[in-house]
Parts: C-alpha cells; sequence; structure tokens
C-alpha cells in the first residue's frame, strides 16, 4: 500500500506527523495522526510545592503559556480555598485576552494565512509569514508584527512577563497596574481593535471571496463532526478566563455545561499505541472510536482550564483551518468526521488537512480530526498535587 | 555577501524558544533581509527529508532549541550537527536540560505509568503504552524511543555556543544574531546573548545584609516591602547563582528569580551552588535552629536546580 509521510508537520505549536495510506485506486485508505513528543509533567510535578505548578505548566506550551499558567494558577486557588479579589481576577483576564490577540495574529498570519494567502500551491520555501510580508509589502506586513509586539507588550505591561509568565499567585496575582500602565494598556487596545477589523476584512477578500478557497472550506474536507466544548459567561458568550465549560452538538445545539471542579466527570482519555497524545472524550456520550461519524471526542473553544499543549495548540491552526472556519450550508447533510476530499480537489495537495478514511469501511480515521479536541488533565488536574503543610 | 542559511529546530521543547524569535518583531524582517532560513517547524514548511538531501555543512547556523527527551531528538542533533557549520544550543532546554530534565527524577516507567495509567482522568482498561512500532492494517507505524534520561544537546552532539533563557530575551536573540551576520562570534564553547554578571548585580531592589531567620512560601505570605530584596524577606531567590542577561522578567513581575539564565561564569553546578549560598545567610549557628529554617524550603532539589538537572552534577536520579 503506497503510504505519503508528513514529517513534520509544520506550521503549528508541537510535534506532529501524518500517515496516509493510499488504496489501489489512489484513494486515501486510511490516516493516522501520530504525537511523537510526551514530556511527562503529570508525573515531574508530583512533589513539587503546588504554588509553583503555574509556573512550571506553562513550559507545556510557549505559544499559549497563559492559558497553561492561569488553569494551574486557578486550580491552586481552589486548593488552598481562595477567591481572587475582583482586581486580580480583572488583570487576570485582561492578561489572557492580550495573549488572546497576540496569540491569534500569529496564528492567522504565521500559521494559518500563508496558505491563503500565498496559496496552497506555492512554493514551500515561501510559505510562511515572511512570504506573507514579502507579498503583501512591508506596509501591511509592518502592521501585523506591530500588532503582535504590541499584544505581547500589553502582557509583559500587565503580567511581566509574555513568555513565560511568573506572575499568578494563590488568590492573585505578584504584579498590580498603574493608571499609567493602564491608560497606555487602554490605547494599545484599540489599535488592536482596529486591527482586528483590517484582519477580517483581508479574510473576506482574500478567503471568502475566493471561490476554489470557498468550496474548499465549505467542502467536506473542512467538515469535522464533532462535539465543541467552550467556556461561556452566564449569557453563553465566550469568556476566556472563567465560565462554564459548555459542550453542544454538531447542530451547535447545548447538550450539557460544566463546571471546572467537575472536569474528572466529564473528559476521559484514552490511550493508543500509536501515539503519546492521550485521546481524550465526552463521558456522557462515551468512547465510540476514532472513526466514527458521531465522535465523542469534543473540540475546544475557550477552556483555559482544559487546554494541554498539543491538542490545542496542534488545533490552534488546524481547528481555525478544518473546523472554526467551517460553516456547514444549511442544506449540506452532515458527513463523516473525516471526509475524502472532493474529487475537484488536487490530490493530497496540502496532505495535513483532514483527508481521512475512505467512507468504504469503519475505520480508524485521521486523528488530525478527533486528537486536536478536548484535551488532556494535565493542568487542571496532575498538575497539582495534594498541597504540602504550609509553613 | 550571499545570504546566510538558517535553521531553527525544536527537540524536548514547548516553542517558548521560537516565539521568542518571533518577538523581535519588526526586526524578524532584518533577520529575513540577512538569512535564509531552511528549516523553522513553526513557521516555515521545510520536512526532515529536505535536511537530509543537504550537503553537510550546508547551514550556516542552526539554533537548536530544547533537551535530548527521545530517539527522533537524538537524531535531528545528530543530522542538524552534520549540516551545520555553527550549532548552538539554543535556550535553557537545549543548554542545560531545562523544565523537561525535571523528568530526570523517575524513568520512562514511572512516567508512562502516571501519564497513560495512573492519571485520574485515564480510560485504558488494555492496560496499553505508546510502542515504538505498532502495526496496523495498512502498515507499520513509528513513533521515537522515549529514553529514561533527558540530556542537554551538548552530551549528545559537539555545540558551538549557548544561549541561556527559558525562553532567551529577544533583544538579546538580536544581539547574538547580530554577532552572527558581522562575523564577531567569541571563541566556540562561550554562552552568549548574556551578561557576565550575576542577575542579583543587575536586580533592581535594593540589598542589605541577607541574615534569614525563616523562609515563606509565595503561596501563604507576600513580600512586605516591593523594592526590597526577596531573599531578604525570606523567600528563596536563586539570583545570586543565575546570569543575568534577562532583563530582570521576574523581578518586573512581582516574582523572584527562578534561575532560568543558568549558572553565572565560573560556577559549574547551579544547584549546588545555590545550596551554599543559600546555607551562607541563615541567621543561626546553632544546628536545630538551622534545621528548622532550613524545612522551611520545600523542594530544594527542584528549587535549587530548576532549569538545568540534565546538566548539573547529578544529572539524574539513580536507576
Amino acid at each position: 500500500m503506497k503510504r505519503i509521510s508528513i514529517d513534520p508537520i509544520t506550521r503549528l505549536e508541537g510535534h506532529g506527523k501524518i500517515e496516509i495510506f493510499l488504496a489501489d485506486d489512489g484513494s486515501v485508505a486510511n490516516c493516522y495522526f501520530q504525537i511523537p513528543e510526551l514530556r511527562g509533567f503529570e508525573k515531574f510535578l508530583q512533589g513539587m510545592p503546588v504554588e509553583e505548578a503555574p509556573r512550571i505548566v506553562a513550559r507545556i506550551c510557549g505559544v499559549c503559556p497563559a492559558a497553561h499558567h492561569l488553569a494551574a494558577g486557578k486550580a491552586v486557588d481552589a486548593v488552598y480555598g481562595v477567591e481572587p479579589t475582583s482586581t486580580a481576577k480583572k488583570l487576570r483576564e485582561l492578561y489572557y485576552s492580550a495573549h488572546y490577540v497576540h496569540s491569534h495574529i500569529a496564528h492567522f498570519y504565521a500559521l494559518a494565512a500563508p496558505d491563503f494567502v500565498l496559496g496552497p500551491d506555492s512554493d514551500p520555501a515561501k510559505r510562511n509569514i515572511l512570504g506573507i510580508v514579502e507579498k503583501v509589502g512591508v506596509g501591511i506586513g509592518g502592521e501585523v508584527l506591530k500588532h503582535r509586539r504590541i499584544a505581547q507588550d500589553i502582557q509583559i505591561k500587565v503580567g511581566g512577563k509574555s513568555t513565560h509568565p511568573v506572575w499568578s499567585v494563590p488568590g492573585g496575582v505578584s504584579k498590580g497596574l498603574t493608571e499609567e500602565e493602564r491608560k497606555w494598556v487602554e490605547e494599545a487596545a484599540a489599535s488592536c481593535v482596529e486591527f482586528s477589523k483590517f484582519s477580517l476584512k483581508l479574510f473576506e477578500d482574500v478567503v471568502l471571496k475566493n471561490k476554489a478557497y470557498l468550496d474548499l472550506i465549505l467542502g467536506d474536507v473542512f467538515e469535522i463532526d464533532s462535539y465543541w466544548i467552550g467556556t461561556v459567561d452566564a449569557k453563553n458568550k465566550v469568556n476566556f478566563y472563567d465560565g462554564d465549560a459548555r459542550v453542544v452538538d454538531q447542530k451547535a445545539k447545548e447538550v450539557f455545561r460544566y463546571k471546572a471542579p467537575q472536569y474528572l466527570e466529564n473528559i476521559v482519555e484514552r490511550v493508543e499505541p500509536f501515539s503519546y497524545l492521550k485521546f481524550p472524550y465526552l463521558k456522557k456520550v462515551g468512547w465510540k472510536g476514532t472513526g466514527r461519524s458521531r465522535s465523542s471526542s469534543a473540540t475546544t473553544g475557550a477552556w483555559p482550564t482544559a487546554t494541554s499543549r498539543s491538542p490545542s495548540c496542534a488545533g490552534s491552526r488546524s481547528s481555525s483551518r478544518e473546523c472554526r472556519w467551517r460553516r456547514r450550508p444549511a442544506s449540506s447533510p452532515a458527513s463523516a468526521a473525516c471526509a475524502r476530499p472532493p474529487t475537484t480537489s488536487p490530490p493530497a495537495r496540502r496532505s495535513t488537512r483532514c483527508t481521512a478514511s475512505s467512507r468504504r469501511r469503519p475505520r480508524r480515521s485521521c486523528g488530525s480530526c478527533t486528537t486536536r479536541r478536548t484535551s488532556s488533565t494535565a493542568t487542571s488536574r496532575t498538575s497539582t498535587p495534594s498541597p504540602r503543610p504550609t509553613s | 555577501m550571499a545570504k546566510l542559511k538558517l535553521a531553527s529546530y525544536w527537540a524536548s521543547a514547548c516553542g517558548g524558544c521560537d516565539v521568542a524569535i518571533l518577538d523581535t518583531h519588526e526586526k524578524i524582517l532584518d533577520i529575513s533581509a540577512a538569512a535564509d532560513i531552511v528549516l523553522w517547524p513553526i513557521a516555515a514548511d521545510f520536512k526532515y527529508k529536505d535536511i537530509e538531501a543537504m550537503p553537510d555543512g550546508d547551514i550556516d547556523v542552526t539554533l537548536f532549541n530544547g533537551a535530548v527527551r527521545n530517539s527522533e531528538n537524538e537524531h535531528l542533533a545528530k543530522l542538524l550537527r552534520a549540516k551545520s557549520k555553527v550549532l548552538v544550543a539554543f535556550g535553557t532546554c537545549a543548554y542545560l536540560g531545562g523544565i523537561p530534565s525535571l523528568a530526570n527524577l523517575f524513568d520512562r516507567k514511572s512516567v508512562f505509568d502516571c501519564v497513560f495509567h495512573a492519571s485520574p482522568s485515564i480510560d485504558n482498561p488494555t492496560k496499553t503504552d505508546p510502542q515504538t512500532l505498532t502495526k496496523v492494517p495498512e502498515g507499520d507505524l513509528s513513533i521515537p524511543e522515549f529514553y529514561d534520561t533527558v540530556r542537554t544537546l551538548d552530551q549528545v552532539v559537539d555545540v558551538d555556543y549557548y544561549v541561556p533563557g527559558c525562553p532567551p530575551a529577544p533583544e538579546r536573540i538580536l544581539e547574538v544574531f547580530t554577532a552572527i551576520v558581522e562575523g564577531k562570534l567569541p571563541p566556540k564553547g562561550s554562552v552568549v546573548g548574556a551578561s557576565e554578571k550575576t542577575q542579583c548585580d543587575e536586580c533592581p531592589r535594593k540589598k542589605n545584609e541577607k541574615k534569614i531567620a525563616s523562609f515563606k512560601r509565595i503561596a501563604t505570605e507576600q513580600p512586605a516591602d516591593h523594592d526590597t530584596c526577596y531573599l531578604e524577606q525570606g523567600f528563596l531567590c536563586v539570583g545570586a547563582v543565575t546570569r543575568a542577561g534577562c532583563g530582570s522578567r521576574c523581578q518586573n513581575s512581582g516574582m523572584s528569580c527562578r534561575g532560568c539564565y543558568g549558572p553565572p561564569p565560573g560556577v559549574i553546578d547551579q544547584g549546588a551552588k545555590a545550596l551554599s549560598a543559600i546555607a551562607s545567610v541563615i541567621e543561626s549557628k546553632d544546628e536545630a535552629e538551622v534545621e528548622r529554617i532550613i524545612s522551611a524550603l520545600p523542594d530544594p532539589l527542584r528549587s535549587f536546580n530548576r532549569f538545568g538537572i540534565a546538566a548539573s552534577l547529578l544529572r539524574r536520579k539513580l536507576l
């Protein structure tokens, strides 16, 4: 059986590879997404002072350290039974929001956009952020770099450090914000909002107005038949720092919701021999394998307490490409989790897409759909060993 | 002048070193003007086969971040050593082992038992462990071998320069890059992109004579004085045994030095030096009292040696 190896997967945080097996007729027989790395935070955190966990687990991911830092920070608050002050909560949320801006600029322009702005058939040597700057010009490219800088600088202003933060302490934060700094942040944030509007317009012009891209996005290739989880406030608005984890089904209908301490009642992880990454799924739905059309796997939106490195970060690129941009037309039937690419799309052109299993037989589907979903418990549970008696 | 060929690779790492390169912000355009990037998994689409196809010594400079945790990391370290004129251990994981080398207090089996079996979220009825080779109906699937011991880059291959930091400060990265472009790198084996002083020397906080009568934990107490040395106030700080160069990032965050820039010049073992430094400021000559004071410091091994167990004289716990 012919195989195509994508090794390493690029333009994402973390290590991954994809093995695609082709049947005799050239169609995809099966596809495996593998994570070749493991560091074992769950183990080496054991025996450490629990208040150090936020400063250690930030190193799970250098692209989204704020998520891990604050998730563990909240867990440590709970261990000590302390509620952060209102000011501290706002500062943490502000920090995370700035992180979100930096991370999404990096994601959109450096990780995902090269496929669209330069095109999937462009020279791989140019298909990156520097190629984008070359194509769109230093003017626009400079704005991209400038606003990513501003977002990082907001984090530095608020929390002292962007990668890796050290600032969350039980019940609060270790540094406040002066009025002068607050004013600077306010102006900087306003500039980021304007830049975001520009980015949305760019997305509309370059992607949504391009029929070939739109067909690709709306086609089976980008289809993921997954549950979705996002952290929401009381009004079901997304909140990146706190709230309920809200689980919705494939039609965006709420199935259930839970709070962070109920994590273990809701999320379970499977182990497969071909990957160091675990396979999380929704406990209430049950394990249905990796290739079913109604997988119990769920894709996280915003849920800082439940992000682990590889799923969320690997997903940050692919989920946008494969999941979040997906807007299924009302008339389009739900399709299998991993659908064969439409025959009109060039074969195996960008194999990092989820162009997985053939529909002819039940199979283990492409892990890139399933493993990049609900994340492990690393930060919310096992990173917080039992507290020692305090001195 | 021909453009340099530059590679950046991550082994057992978090991506923070690569983000630090991106954090040179607009200056990254200067880097790209002087150098062609030939490998950078986080941001560019080159594959391992592209590197394997290069003649030896074809890459001018490789910035190698991450520790050597598994057989793939080792393979890439050897491959990139062969393909690179200059190999830089970039960031504290490659330089000293970093946070991943905290796992050297354990072995593969105990890590697997915890991660894949004992974790409270695990459902593993078949007691499966990841395997280096898995046979599936379509063929064989492989993943790297997870070693018992995390190693630094220079415990695996010859290293030309070391850039400390978790992650390296972006302004220091630019200094290093400028030195590379201008051909002004110091003698081989040097630590670059950092200071020759200690973090204590550069810390903005006021320092008086240190006499510690009791240690406090940041979890339960906070420094009463935000302008005075943390250690003097009883909070563990390893700035006295850490190389400067970060710009006092943690102190600016209201936190004591964690030690991520590694030992200052002349210090062989950062953790041992920290032990010695802490012992010298205990305010008692009475053995029982000293014991009482010291016992308030939880987990001294990992607190003193947080970023460098692989490079320490200890290296790992006995297997």
